[in-house]
């Protein structure tokens, strides 16, 4: 093993170890084309075509959701589009969040909204056009803040030290679920047993409330 | 890892406690006649969780620096619990009587308490988070409670959808402030902005650094503010607030005006003045805007209000402005500022628990089916000094302490409120602050004009159980010795915010 190789190797332990923290940008130099290559994702063709399948199905799902009028139809547009999301982050090398995608959003949830579709027996809805008064006032804030985001994501800073700089190159081990169980028992420890206690307290909750 | 558990050893309590009083539901139910045993495994809890906290070494660090219990944390966590406790207090015989006496009330209660607890405690946003959403979630619950009661179903369900919106805005802006920063730790974001502020005043004199004018920096900040305007109830994030302070179970309201914003300032005051202490220029001038919007519409609306629930919801909106302002003055007063700031919610806390729990205690007669309901109406009020001279004097108190007549805390909590304002060079903000004020006065004054100078409408009658008026003297005694002895707790308000810079 070459010893440039050897120090990549140290650097992807360390953010074992500290994956929040920026390890291994304060340590990979932008500048060393090859450790980049090498540390960040691989944003070759192969995963350009992949993304570009996924993020428009994504949308096209997400639009149909919204237009479809059968509500079955819906939310099986919805599932669609959570497919689709956990496929980007596969791409982004976050496996685990992928896996947790599809079991919790596109399984769990999608059969909780079924249910409550069957349950409260919804057939078509109505196919009126008239839109509510104040339409055009949401269309223009929404598009607003479309406007605001896409500046947010084409800023380039006028000078040296942007952003850029900070964003964190990341391993390929770093989304995977060894990964985030070690850090999850380790450093995130307290914050996993707050959320434990956060489920307790809702289901304690939704009996009080729902219990006669 | 090197763990210090005795720094954590309050939450632990409390949590056990909380288990505690849930499993007595579970095995000890057939032996019992109602849940007093509950609240008094409750408050016995807070009380120890209470009494552990000064023996607790302040400055200490856990959890990879997750969790640090500094002297902020041990003033705000000691808030937590009195306010808490006297909520189990006036609960008690409240939930007999509304025919809702169920224990899981009290393990809820607690279950609030820890994620206020958490809040005040975390330096890492991911762990804020989390407390904020603990308390929130028991806060649905609880304002819910009443299940047959309509208003409260609706209470309910608005916070419920309002409340989650603005975690998701909250939580958004966490995420945006890692992407710009590359950690959640509250200290490390504080010293990587600060290292930004110095790089950039070397470069270029006068040019902030590329990271501080990057718009998604601002974009986080503004997402956050929002995020904790909504839970302090500040305008324009104050929607929910009428509606389910008047449709939540009164006492409820009464710990709902004080817990959660209480919780909401300890975090806005480690976000903005230690992590964003960078930017104050610009989270200065938002919230110098949303104090005065929030303080003036606060009391103007109060004053149109017929019902007292519902204008008491209005004007812990208008104290949320006075707090903000104190918040303000501490961009640029650090010390002095924050000290103001931590000593008015503590007196907030006493004042606004004892105001809603005379409203709490005092029931009237309905007239069609003949029982006692609760009094909400500031007709229900009129004649009370004949009827019961000492409960209206307690009321006297409080309303003179809500618009800051001295002897009382609120007169003291305005004063070095607004003298921190001045000592800013904000004076226009302290004119302002002070001309609220005055609007204040009429609404609750005219509360007393009912009480005093009214004859009575209605059969009236006062919630007499020992628990009750044990709160009740606990709060006014606290009203009156912070507003005649200021001093030795504005000491410790100052020694408590020293620490955090």
């Amino acid at each position: 093993m070459s010893q440039k190789n050897e120090r990549i190797l140290s650097y992807l332990l360390k953010s074992i170890k500290y994956p929040g923290k920026q390890q291994i940008t304060s340590c990979l130099s932008r500048r060393d084309t090859s450790v980049k290559k090498y540390a960040s994702f691989k944003h070759e063709e192969k995963d350009l075509t992949a993304f570009l399948i996924f993020s428009t199905l994504a949308i096209l799902g997400a639009l149909l959701t919204v237009t479809a009028r059968n509500p079955i139809y819906s939310v099986l547009f919805l599932a669609m589009t959570f497919l689709q999301i956990s496929g980007l982050y596969a791409l982004l090398q976050a496996e685990f969040i992928a896996i947790v995608q599809i079991a919790v959003y596109a399984g769990a949830i999608m059969v909780l909204f079924l249910f409550v579709v069957m349950f409260l027996d919804v057939k078509e809805i109505a196919t009126e056009k008239n839109f509510h008064p104040i339409a055009p006032v949401c269309l223009i804030l929404a598009l607003v803040l479309l406007g605001e985001f896409l500046v947010f994501i084409f800023y380039k800073p006028s000078r040296e030290g942007g952003l850029s700089e900070t964003v964190t190159a990341v391993g390929q081990i770093y989304g995977t679920a060894e990964n985030i169980g070690r850090t999850l028992f380790s450093q995130y420890l307290l914050p996993f047993e707050v959320a434990s206690i956060l489920l307790l307290m809702a289901i304690v909750g939704a009996v009080v409330l729902a219990k006669r | 890892m090197n763990l210090n558990w005795t720094a954590i050893l309050p939450e632990i309590f409390i949590t056990l406690t909380a288990l505690g009083v849930l499993g007595i539901d579970l095995f000890y139910t057939r032996y019992q006649k109602d849940k007093t045993l509950n609240a008094i495994v409750t408050l016995s809890g807070m009380g120890i969780a209470f009494l552990l906290l000064p023996f607790l070494s302040a400055k200490t660090q856990i959890f990879t620096s997750l969790f640090v219990l500094d002297p902020l944390a041990i003033f705000f966590k000691m808030v937590f619990l009195i306010s808490g406790s006297m909520t189990a207090l006036i609960s008690i015989n409240y939930l007999k009587m509304e025919g809702f006496d169920l224990g899981e009330y009290y393990g809820v209660l607690l279950f609030s308490i820890l994620g206020m607890m958490v809040m005040a405690s975390a330096n890492d946003f991911i762990l804020i988070y989390l407390g904020l959403e603990l308390m929130t979630v028991s806060f649905y619950v609880l304002s819910g409670f009443f299940k047959t009661d309509l208003r409260s179903n609706e209470a309910a369900l608005k916070y419920l959808i309002l409340g989650g919106f603005a975690s998701a805005l909250f939580l958004y802006g966490i995420s945006l402030l890692y992407g710009v920063t590359g950690s959640t730790e509250i200290s490390y974001i504080a010293g990587y902005l600060t290292e930004q502020t110095r790089t950039g005043a070397d470069s270029v004199a006068g040019v902030t650094s590329a990271v501080l004018s990057h718009p998604l920096l601002s974009l986080s900040l503004i997402m956050l503010l929002a995020g904790l305007c909504f839970k302090v109830a500040a305008v324009p994030f104050h929607m929910w607030t009428p509606d389910v302070y008047e449709g939540a179970p009164t006492s409820v309201t009464a710990f709902m005006s004080v817990g959660p914003k209480a919780a909401g300032f300890v975090v806005m005051l480690r976000v903005l003045l230690v992590a964003l202490g960078a930017l104050e220029k610009q989270w200065m001038v938002i919230l110098a805007v949303i104090s005065i919007l929030t303080m003036t519409l606060g009391n103007i609306v109060a004053i149109a209000q017929q019902n007292v629930k519902r204008m008491l919801a209005y004007s812990s909106i208008a104290h949320a402005g006075y707090i903000l302002l104190g918040i303000v003055a501490s961009a640029r007063v650090l010390t002095a500022g924050s000290a103001s700031v931590v000593f008015y919610i503590l007196s907030y806390a006493f004042m606004n628990l004892g105001a809603f729990t005379v409203l709490l205690a005092l029931r009237k007669e309905d007239k069609q089916t003949g029982l006692m309901v609760p009094a909400m109406d500031l007709e229900d009020f009129s004649g009370l000094s004949k009827r019961d001279p000492l409960t209206a004097f307690l009321m006297l108190i409080f309303m003179f302490s809500l618009t800051g007549i001295p002897p009382t805390a609120g007169f003291v909590g305005k004063f070095y409120l607004f003298m921190s304002a001045v000592d800013a060079n904000l004076v226009w903000l302290a004119v302002i602050g002070v001309i609220n004020s005055a609007i204040s006065a009429y609404y609750y004054l005219r509360i007393l004009v009912y009480i005093y100078m009214k004859e009575p409408k209605v059969v009236q009658s006062v919630d007499n159980s020992s628990s009750l008026w044990v709160a009740l003297y606990v709060m006014a005694l606290a009203t009156l010795l912070i507003g005649i002895l200021p001093n030795l707790l504005f000491n410790v308000a100052r020694a408590s915010v020293v620490s955090l810079f």
